[in-house]
């Protein structure tokens, strides 16, 4: 593709195909990786958890299905976490929540196997350098989470591990293992 | 570095671990050391030992022109942790001052290398890939490179610090520890005579 797409082009292109996930590029859309099976299972359980988070508090919103980070502008960059969790009040306009120059509290990513480290690596260095001051890279097949905040080097948590907001999403707390059960206490992927 | 496959359920300590490797049934075969656990790792990939021997190149000819340093490869082995042992194989390790004999009286390292450098193969997961890094700088060590030869980026990790991405046109330096190093990240992937493979394997 050619031509450079702005945020609203993009927006309407995304649209297309509701099946596939994509990010703008300064300025070209760009696919993202495929979800495995089970990880939309995560994905929906990690969204579950920080809505009754964000319901408990009284304010905040997740954006979990289509929502995206304008990171940079002219060309126009649009990174799409899986999970992106705000305190602030939304304002009128941008509600339901779709792309947005507000920084998050928290976003959240899934490592998904066979996409290039660097790839996935390079997403979280811009939401650190966008100014996001929590980033879980979840690691479903692994049952694992990998925690950045700025000025610290990555902090790998397993499934016996508690998992808090770490100053950023005050008093949220649950257990890696939290993230990867579904109601029932069913695993919704099993380990290789 | 290369993604491990099996875990030992014994808990032991580096020299434990150590004599444990040197056993026959272990010969020719490769182990790590996490948190007291043995875990079993793959042999590394032709395309992990060309981007080492790339990145190998550059750092000797950065101390050949210091006239002073040295550099560990081939997976020796470094003790990040005690209580529980972690004993990592690091891709690379560069120290600045020269080797002592006493160095040599211990098979794996337990001071402080002035650089670590992991070649990350297409394999690795994302967990096992942070987990090195967050104990590389837990230890101490002031500078980690991360090398992404698939995507020809290098992540540079220093303590208090969120790393740094370089890509191919970025210049890639010493970050204050290794005085006067600098070359263009492209060199990390360039073959002599500048022919930029694309190798992922």
């Amino acid at each position: 593709m050619a031509t450079q797409l702005t945020v609203d082009q993009f927006r309407q292109w995304s649209d297309q195909d509701a099946w596939k996930r994509w990010e703008l590029l300064r300025g070209t859309p760009t696919e993202m990786p495929e979800w495995p099976e089970g990880f939309h299972a995560v994905h929906m359980r990690i969204a579950d958890l920080l809505g009754d988070y964000v319901i408990r508090r009284g304010f905040g919103s997740v954006a979990f299905l289509s929502g995206g980070l304008i990171t940079q502008q002219n060309p126009d960059t649009v990174r799409c976490p899986a999970v992106m969790v705000l305190l602030d009040p939304t304002p009128t306009g941008e509600f339901p929540l779709r792309f947005t120059t507000r920084v998050p509290r928290l976003v959240v990513d899934l490592a998904v196997p066979g996409e290039p480290h660097g790839r996935a690596m390079r997403r979280v260095s811009n939401y650190i350098q966008f100014g996001v001051s929590l980033v879980w890279l979840v690691a479903p097949e692994e049952f694992a989470v990998i925690q950045f905040v700025p000025k610290q080097p990555p902090s790998v948590l397993d499934k016996t591990d508690e998992l808090t907001g770490n100053g950023a999403l005050p008093e949220f707390s649950c257990r890696v293992s939290d993230l990867f059960t579904l109601p029932g206490g069913q695993p919704p992927i099993q380990p290789e | 570095m290369a993604t491990d496959t099996t875990t030992s359920p014994a808990k032991m300590n580096a020299e434990q671990f150590h004599d444990w490797t040197k056993l026959p049934t272990n010969a020719g075969r490769r182990y790590e050391l996490d948190s007291g656990e043995v875990i079993e790792m793959p042999p590394p990939t032709r395309g992990h030992g060309f981007y080492c021997w790339l990145a190998i190149k550059l750092l000797t000819e950065y101390l050949t022109r210091r006239g002073v340093g040295h550099i560990l490869t081939n997976d020796t082995g470094i003790v990040v942790a005690r209580d529980p042992d972690t004993l990592r194989g690091a891709d690379l390790m560069v120290f600045l001052r020269p080797p002592q004999p006493a160095d040599f009286e211990r098979p794996y390292v337990e001071d402080v290398p002035d650089l670590v450098v992991e070649i990350v193969s297409p394999s690795d997961t994302a967990k096992m890939l942070n987990r090195r890094v967050e104990q590389y700088l837990r230890r101490g060590i002031p500078l980690v490179w991360v090398i992404y030869p698939q995507t020809h980026l290098v992540y540079v990790y220093r303590p208090n610090e969120f790393n740094i991405v370089l890509d191919e046109t970025d210049e890639l330096t010493g970050n204050g520890v290794l005085p006067e190093f600098s070359c263009r990240v492209s060199d990390l992937f360039t073959l002599p005579g500048g022919q930029l493979p694309n190798a992922s394997n």
